[in-house]
């Protein structure tokens, strides 16, 4: 019984501890935004990796998402009449929630899991002690242009995907659902509002921030050899999905709830 | 008379419960190649991260030129360093001369001309030109190495480390290496503590040496007096001797 409270009070103790080191490395990783040297270079390649080829990804998601939506708010609208409503739900659905949501964890899926294994296995091959030895801080060098990249790329993904998911919808409500296009645009632009747009964006910011920083934290931090590596990447992965999950209820709550 | 350019003293390891460093006082005078031998596993490499700060030690003292190293700012000391990793550590996302010139470049050297540096400085270490472009992973073990202390040397460092330079090389290539780092210190005045298990390397590049063994400098001196130098563990290391005062379980 002691033992069993002794284990328990050291696993906290050890989750405190780790989660106090985790906060001062998202710390220390911030305020390098402020500090010179900055890497330019790094971040170019950031910036290409994360937005830019994240395109076709978040594209696909959001453009079969958006049609599936709209043949389930017309099935579902059907039941008491309100089927017309499906342009505004698919707005709105893409919009505050669907667009932020499914590039988030698209972007934990393929970013988080590559800056995980990638700098997981700079730290086991010596690489990242390398680059100290050559003077150049990893915070700086390895961690911040991810982080500034994902958190400036992916509200860019989100209104992307957010424009591409309206779409889907548009492709199967005029296809298939009989709407007329001009009216389904019309009813989709009037009905959004910019509080939709500035929550899409803001989350959008707050889930690249995340799923990059569980990648830096994890593939920093990793342990020994091909299963460090391992371990490193799926730790990372499941922290990122966890977090955006967590973090859109917050942030759901913050703009709309009122 | 000044202060050691390296000095470590009272140097404490520990993994768990295996102590790798038990102690360590060791001084480097400025200009001075010191090489460093011992048995595989004993803690060599250990010993060059702690000098270095990749390894925070368990107890001791680490001063270069007379100061603590942890209190020294990147200028006085990491900004002079040049360090052969053991495994090479050759960043494998950037192809060969990106890495040769990686304080070059960061510094902001044209690349035009960081790139014909970095293609000298492969020269020196008998790589040809053709192989700067290459990445890491299409290099031999051997040439991995190489270009890994064309790195090391590239920004002409004021303290050069080097674990196993010669470890997998021919011996003309060998011989080329051992020169070079020589040379480092004898023609740029650097500070040089190099690992080896090589004994041609022990001749060429050594000033002092020192033996390591149970977490502790068992015996240091001239380079000239290994091979009469009246001491069991040295005596055995030289005759690669399973018998002796240094076990071969470890
Ligand atoms: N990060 C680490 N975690 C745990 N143990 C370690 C770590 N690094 C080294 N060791 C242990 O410390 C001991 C000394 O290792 P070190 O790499 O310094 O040996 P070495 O003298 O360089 O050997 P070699 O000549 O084979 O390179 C070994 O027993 C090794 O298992
Ligand atoms: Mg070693």
């Amino acid at each position: 019984m002691i033992a069993l409270l002794a284990r328990i009070g050291a696993w906290t103790l050890g989750g405190l501890a780790g989660l106090g080191r985790f906060a001062a490395f998202a710390g220390a990783a911030v305020t390098h935004l402020v500090r010179p040297p900055f890497y330019g270079r790094e971040l170019a390649v950031a910036l290409l990796q994360i937005g830019w080829l994240s395109l076709p990804v978040v594209g696909l998601t959001a453009l079969f998402t958006g049609g599936a939506l709209a043949l389930q708010i017309y099935a579902g609208g059907n039941r008491f009449g309100a089927e017309a409503v499906v342009p505004q739900i698919v707005a709105i659905g893409m919009v505050r929630e669907l667009g932020p949501v499914l590039v988030g964890l698209m972007v934990a899926a393929r970013v988080t899991s590559s800056i995980a294994a990638e700098l997981a296995t700079m730290r086991v091959t010596e690489q990242i002690d390398a680059l100290v030895t050559l003077s150049t801080d990893p915070m700086k060098y390895l961690v911040l242009p991810r982080l500034l990249a994902a958190t400036l790329a992916v509200p860019l993904l989100v209104g992307v995907g957010d424009l591409i998911g309206i779409l889907g919808g548009w492709i199967v409500g005029t296809g298939r659902l009989g709407f007329v296009s001009a009216a389904y645009l019309r009813n989709t632009l009037d009905f959004l509002e910019p509080l939709d747009w500035a929550s899409s964006f803001a989350k959008g910011a707050v889930f690249g921030f995340l799923a990059a920083l569980m990648g830096c934290w994890f593939g920093m931090t990793s342990g020994r050899g091909a299963m460090g590596v391992g371990r490193a990447t799926k730790g990372a992965v499941v922290a990122a999905a966890v977090a955006i999950l967590a973090a859109n209820l917050i942030l759901t709550e913050a703009f709309f709830s009122a | 008379m000044s202060a050691p350019a390296i000095e470590t003293r009272a140097l404490r390891k520990t993994f768990g419960d295996l102590r790798v460093l038990d102690g360590i006082d060791l001084a480097v005078a400025p200009g001075e190649s010191l090489v460093v031998i011992g048995g595989s596993g004993t803690g060599k490499s250990v010993l060059l991260k702690c000098i270095l700060g990749l390894l925070q030690p368990d107890g001791g003292t680490v001063r270069i030129e007379g100061r603590s190293r942890a209190a020294l700012a990147p200028r006085d000391f990491l900004d002079r360093v040049g360090m052969l990793f053991q495994g090479g550590a050759l960043f494998d996302s950037l192809p060969v001369w990106q890495n040769v010139a990686f304080r070059h470049l960061r510094d902001g050297m044209a690349r035009v001309e960081a790139r014909e540096r970095a293609i000298e400085t492969l020269g020196r270490v008998g790589l040809p030109p053709r192989t700067a472009d290459l990445y890491p992973a299409e290099l031999s073990g051997g040439m991995q190495k190489r270009a890994a202390l064309a790195r090391a040397i590239a920004a002409e460092p004021a303290f050069l480390f080097c674990d196993e330079p010669t470890a997998g090389l021919d011996p003309i290539l060998a011989g080329v290496i051992n020169r070079l780092i020589r040379d480092s210190v004898d023609r740029l005045g650097a500070t040089a503590i190099t690992i080896t298990h090589d004994l041609t390397t022990v001749r060429t590049v050594a000033d002092r040496v020192a033996l390591l063994d149970g977490g502790r400098i068992r015996w240091m001196g001239p380079a000239a007096a290994i091979d009469h130098s009246g001491d069991a563990h040295v005596e055995q290391f030289v005759a690669g001797s399973d018998r002796g005062p240094i076990s071969t379980l470890r």
